[in-house]
């Protein structure tokens, strides 16, 4: 999601020792503006990687318990209105820089 | 913590306050869906504007007992070794069903709800209303 350009899989499998991205010393991380206390692919938690999970097949119009969208949990539908937004930050400004080329 | 995706999930909490840690009493934290939590909001708050004078700050009015209240009854979903303080004996958590916010729930009754010092319903709800909601950090995350 979000057209990372990063590539963390070996690390995450516990294959890598070594971070290419990482300074030694620097304890804050800096990705698309926000600040991150270590490694930001090191704290997404399960919860956000289950609420990404279930907007995915939200969008293909599946919602994960009985009933509409009333009968949902509130705080999944938050969190799929900040996976909404951020997914719209990221496209407009894939958006913008297309439209920099074009000039 | 909750993963938020099961309506019908629920998770274990013992109170802060509870002072047998070894065998302490379970509260079982559920999930809200949006019209129950924004009933309660609404249910507990309210909001008066000058008509005459638009200069007038806004008053914001919070029933936090109320709140407390409506957030322990339909947001509490399981209790587990609560001793009844006439008996001596654990409570059963029967529920009534009652109709809130839209459709019939599964309501803990009021009197359960009275044996709980005000401190327990403060901490309670609160745990409960976090619940079903996102924090910042988890906003980030």
């Amino acid at each position: 999601m979000g057209g990372l350009a990063v590539n963390c899989q070996s690390c995450l499998k516990g294959e890598k020792a070594q971070c290419e991205f990482e300074i030694p010393g620097q304890e804050t991380w800096e990705l698309n503006g926000e600040e991150y206390q270590g490694c930001p692919f090191k704290i997404v938690t399960r919860e956000s990687a289950d609420f990404i999970r279930a907007f995915n097949f939200y969008e293909l119009g599946y919602l994960p318990n009985i009933g509409g969208w009333l009968d949902q949990p509130a705080k999944m539908l938050d969190a799929f209105e900040v996976i909404t937004k951020e997914l719209k930050k990221i496209e407009d400004e894939k958006m913008r820089k297309r439209n920099q080329f074009r000039r | 913590m909750l993963t938020g995706i099961d309506i019908n999930a629920t998770r274990k909490y013992s109170s802060k306050l509870d002072p047998d840690k070894d065998n302490p009493t379970l509260f079982h934290i559920g999930v809200m869906d949006p019209a129950l939590r924004a009933e309660i909001d609404d249910d507990s708050s309210s909001y008066e504007m000058s008509s005459t004078n638009p200069n007038d700050k806004a008053k914001v009015h919070l029933n936090w007992n109320k709140r407390q209240i409506a957030a322990i009854k339909f947001g509490l979903k399981g209790l587990d070794n609560f001793l009844d303080p006439q008996t001596k004996k654990p409570i059963e958590l029967k529920f009534e069903t009652i109709r809130y916010a839209g459709k019939m729930r599964d309501a803990v009754p009021d009197r359960i709800i009275a044996m709980f010092s005000s401190e327990l319903r403060q901490e309670l709800a609160e745990v409960i209303l976090n619940e079903s909601r996102l924090s910042e950090d988890e906003q980030k995350n």
